[in-house]
C-alpha cells in the first residue's frame, strides 16, 4: 500500500517575486560596488603621464558616486522595498555613464599610450641601432688598433733576427735620441758590428742556420744592451746599436763584454735528418765572432756622420786584425778572428739523437 | 690599409697622429718604455679634454709644443682627447711647467679640461709606459669630475 508522503512543516518558501524583492537590492548593491572597484582599477591604470587631469577628474566623479552609495546602509534595504529600485537605478545609471566615460577615456588614453609605446619602441630601436653601430665602431677601433700595433711592430722589427729594423733605428736616432742628447747634454754612442764568417756559416749549414745565429746573436746583444739601448739589424750580418747615456768608453767596454760573450758562445742549429729510415735530431755547433766600431755623438754632428764614424771604426778594426787601434774613434779589433776557422766546411755536430 | 687609432684612414705614417702631428699613441708608448728606464728624473703630464672643438685642440697642441717635452702624443680615448708629454726634468721645474701650461690653457680653452702630472725619480717605478699613461689619463679625467670607464685593450 502506498503511503502518501506528507510535506514537512518548515519555513515558508519565498515566492520568486519576494526573493527578487528581498535579494535584488543587495545584489544590485554588490554589483555597483564591484563596478566601483573595477572603475577604480581602470582609472588607476591610466598612466599619469598621458592624462593626469582626466584621471583626477574621473576619480573625483567616482568618489562622489561611491560616497553616495556608501551612505546607504544596504541592510536597510533588505525587506524594505520602498524606493530602492528607483534610487539604485539612478545610481546605477550614473555609474554606468561614468563607466562608459572611464572606458572611453581609457580607450583614448590607451591610444595615446600606444602611440607613446610606439614612440618608445622606435626610440629603443634607434638606441639598439646606435648600440650596434657603436659596437661595430668599437670592433673597428680595436681591430684598427691591433692592425696598427702589428704594422708598427712590423715597421720596427727585423723579423729574421728579432732586432730592430734599419728604418726604426734611423728614425729613433734622428727624431729622438740625437736631439735628446743635444738638448740634455747626455752621451750617445753608436756601435757598428759586423759578424765574421757569417756567410760561411750560412753556406755550410744553410740559411735557416744563419737565421738561428742572427736570432741568438740578437739575444746576446740585448742581454748586454737592454732598453733603452736599441739593437738593430740594418741587413745581412750587420748590426747597429744606439746606446743613449753611454759615452764612448762605456760603449766600448760594453761592446768588449759582448765580444767576449759571443766569442765564448756556442751558437747552435738543430735539424731533423733521415738515415736508414730513422730520424735523428742533429744539433750543429757554430762559432761566430765579430768586429765592431764605436763612435760617440758630439754636438753638431749629424746622424749620418755619427754612423759613418762608427762604420769607419769598425772597418779599421776589421782590416787591422789582432791590433787595438786608436782611430778617430774607439775601435774594437776582433781578437777572436783566428777562431773564424772553427766555422768548418765539415759540419760541426755537437749532438745527435734518434727521434723516431 | 692603414688606419689611425680611431679607425680612420691615416696619412700612412703609423708613428704619427694625423690631427696634431704628434706621436701616435702606440709609438709614444714604445718610446715611453725606453724613456722610463733612462737614468735621471722625469715628468709626465696629461691633458684630458672631452668634446674639445678643433680650434681648441690646436691651442692645446701649441701649448704642449711650447713646453719643450721630449715626447708628445695626441690620441682619443674613452675619456675624450688626450694630450700627453714626457720630459726629463727635476720636480720643481716640472711642476712650474705644469702650472704654466694650466695657466695658458685656462686663458685659451673654454671646454672643461683636466691636467694630471706624475714625477718619477731615478728608478722609483717599475711600471710600464701603458700603466703610467692609463693612470695619468684617469687622473686627468677625474680632475674634471668625471669617472673614467675601463679602457678596452688594444
Amino acid at each position: 500500500m502506498m503511503t502518501e508522503m506528507q510535506p514537512e512543516e518548515g519555513p515558508r518558501e519565498l515566492s520568486m517575486v519576494e526573493r527578487i524583492r528581498n535579494y535584488a537590492p543587495l545584489r544590485a548593491f554588490r554589483v555597483l560596488k564591484r563596478m566601483k572597484k573595477s572603475l577604480e582599477a581602470m582609472i588607476g591604470e591610466i598612466p599619469n603621464a598621458v592624462g593626469l587631469d582626466t584621471k583626477k577628474s574621473l576619480a573625483a566623479s567616482l568618489q562622489s558616486y561611491t560616497d553616495m552609495l556608501d551612505s546607504y546602509d544596504d541592510s536597510a534595504y533588505l525587506g524594505r522595498n520602498e524606493d530602492w529600485e528607483a534610487k539604485l537605478g539612478v545610481h546605477g545609471q550614473d555609474l554606468l555613464m561614468l563607466a562608459d566615460s572611464v572606458q572611453r577615456t581609457a580607450i583614448a588614453q590607451e591610444g595615446a599610450v600606444n602611440r607613446y609605446v610606439e614612440k618608445f619602441k622606435l626610440k629603443i630601436d634607434e638606441l639598439n641601432a646606435k648600440a650596434s653601430e657603436l659596437k661595430e665602431a668599437k670592433e673597428r677601433y680595436l681591430s684598427a688598433a691591433r692592425e696598427n700595433q702589428e704594422l708598427l711592430e712590423e715597421m720596427m722589427t727585423d723579423k729574421v733576427s728579432g732586432a730592430r729594423s734599419r728604418r726604426y733605428f734611423f728614425k729613433r736616432l734622428t727624431e729622438d735620441l740625437l736631439p735628446f742628447s743635444e738638448k740634455h747634454n747626455t752621451p750617445l754612442s753608436v756601435i757598428a758590428i759586423d759578424l765574421n764568417r757569417f756567410k760561411k756559416a750560412n753556406d755550410t749549414y744553410g740559411h735557416q742556420a744563419g737565421d738561428a745565429v742572427l736570432k741568438q746573436f740578437t739575444q746576446l746583444a740585448h742581454d748586454i744592451f737592454p732598453r733603452p739601448n736599441i739593437v738593430a739589424r740594418p741587413g745581412g750580418d750587420e748590426f747597429m746599436i744606439a746606446a743613449p747615456q753611454y759615452n764612448e768608453q762605456e760603449a766600448y767596454e760594453k761592446t768588449e763584454i759582448l765580444r767576449e760573450k759571443v766569442d765564448n758562445h756556442q751558437f747552435t742549429y738543430s735539424e731533423i735528418v733521415t738515415e736508414d729510415d730513422k730520424k735523428y735530431e742533429v744539433t750543429y755547433g757554430i762559432h761566430i765572432t765579430f768586429a765592431a766600431g764605436v763612435r760617440q755623438h758630439e754636438k753638431g754632428i749629424s746622424v749620418d756622420d755619427l754612423c759613418k764614424g762608427a762604420d769607419r771604426a769598425f772597418y779599421a778594426a776589421h782590416m787591422e786584425k789582432n791590433k787595438t787601434v786608436k782611430y778617430s774613434d774607439f775601435i774594437r779589433q776582433d781578437r777572436g778572428s783566428e777562431r773564424e776557422t772553427t766555422v768548418r766546411p765539415v759540419k760541426n755536430i755537437i749532438s745527435r739523437r734518434q727521434v723516431e | 690599409m692603414i688606419l689611425n687609432d680611431e679607425g680612420r684612414m691615416s696619412n700612412g705614417d703609423i708613428t704619427k697622429d694625423d690631427e696634431t702631428g704628434m706621436q701616435s699613441k702606440a709609438y709614444f708608448l714604445n718610446c715611453l718604455d725606453d724613456f722610463l728606464v733612462l737614468r735621471g728624473e722625469k715628468g709626465l703630464l696629461a691633458v684630458c679634454a672631452p668634446d674639445v672643438p678643433e680650434e681648441e685642440k690646436e691651442k692645446i697642441t701649441r701649448a704642449m709644443a711650447g713646453r719643450g717635452f721630449d715626447y708628445t702624443t695626441h690620441y682619443r680615448s674613452q675619456c675624450g682627447d688626450i694630450f700627453a708629454g714626457a720630459i726629463v726634468s727635476d720636480k720643481t721645474t716640472f711642476e712650474a711647467k705644469a702650472i704654466e701650461l694650466r695657466d695658458e690653457l685656462s686663458k685659451g680653452i673654454q671646454t672643461k679640461y683636466g691636467v694630471a702630472t706624475v714625477h718619477i725619480t731615478d728608478n722609483d717605478t717599475r711600471e710600464k709606459a701603458q700603466e703610467v699613461l692609463s693612470k695619468l689619463e684617469a687622473h686627468a679625467y677625474t680632475a674634471i669630475g668625471r669617472q673614467p670607464t675601463q679602457q678596452p685593450a688594444p
